[in-house]
């Protein structure tokens, strides 16, 4: 039954993969990375289960902690160079203007 | 009533399976990105919480599914923080979900922004919808000989 469940997960990954390489948009990107990392620490527990080595559930807890971090760290930084362009457009245009 | 527990288990377990089929289906095929935000919420709530609680009744009462319990919370706890900054910080680019009036999110967005932030929001703003061209006369002035003509 654990390997039924990790199968389904392993699909859903695959599909949020191809999300992931496909999205238009660097948020769609964050977004399916964010959800392949949450099916990560799902993967981890029902692995964990599996194989009877249940240690491995820190893992999926400190697996969760990365992400999050992760993802917050990425969005931080496409939000500041998001804004760093629009300053030096905008300082471009006033230096145009007389 | 073991096998009762095993029997609610596989079930909690293959539902949430399911679940995360169908978030990351709607994550591949919506079209919008808000839209696939709301699918990808299914997985992070319902479907952690189905998979979890299934592992929880296979482990029993010990540390472990305490553990599975604070993954839990982790992640409840951070899939929605991660999704309230990712809705914002796509908002503040000029990606807005279709079928809302953009002048209500607008106005909400940027309330509470510092100036920075703000003045990045409004660049965005421009580029979606330019704002009218200003008038180029200057207002009318009050005439010098008391009121209008038709007073």
């Amino acid at each position: 039954m654990y390997a039924a469940t990790a199968l389904l997960l392993l699909l859903a990954m695959g599909m949020t993969l191809v999300r992931a390489l496909r999205g238009p948009t660097v948020f769609d990107r964050i977004l399916a990375v964010n959800m392949f990392g949450t099916s990560t620490v799902l993967m981890v527990s029902v692995v964990s289960f599996m194989h009877h080595v249940t240690d491995m559930t820190d893992i999926a807890l400190i697996y969760a902690l990365l992400s999050f971090t992760g993802t917050i760290a990425v969005l931080r930084f496409v939000e500041i160079d998001h804004e760093r362009r629009e300053m030096e457009r905008a300082e471009q245009e006033r230096e145009v203007l007389p | 009533m073991s096998l009762l527990l095993d029997v609610l288990s596989w079930v909690l377990l293959l539902s949430g399976g399911l679940l995360s089929i169908v978030s990351a289906f709607g994550v591949l095929r919506l079209p919008e990105l808000f839209q696939r935000m709301h699918s990808a919420t299914i997985l992070d709530t319902l479907g952690a919480g189905l998979v979890l609680s299934g592992l929880i009744l296979q482990a029993g009462f010990t540390v472990i599914s305490f553990k599975l319990f604070l993954v839990f919370l982790l992640l409840a706890l951070t899939t929605t923080t991660a999704a309230h900054a990712l809705a914002k910080s796509a908002l503040a680019d000029g990606i807005y979900p279709k079928g809302i009036d953009p002048e209500v999110v607008r106005a909400g967005l940027s309330e509470g922004l510092p100036g920075r932030q703000r003045i990045a929001t409004d660049r965005a703003r421009e580029r979606v919808a330019p704002p009218a061209s200003p008038q180029e006369d200057p207002p009318p002035q009050p005439s010098e000989e008391g009121g209008p003509p038709w007073a």
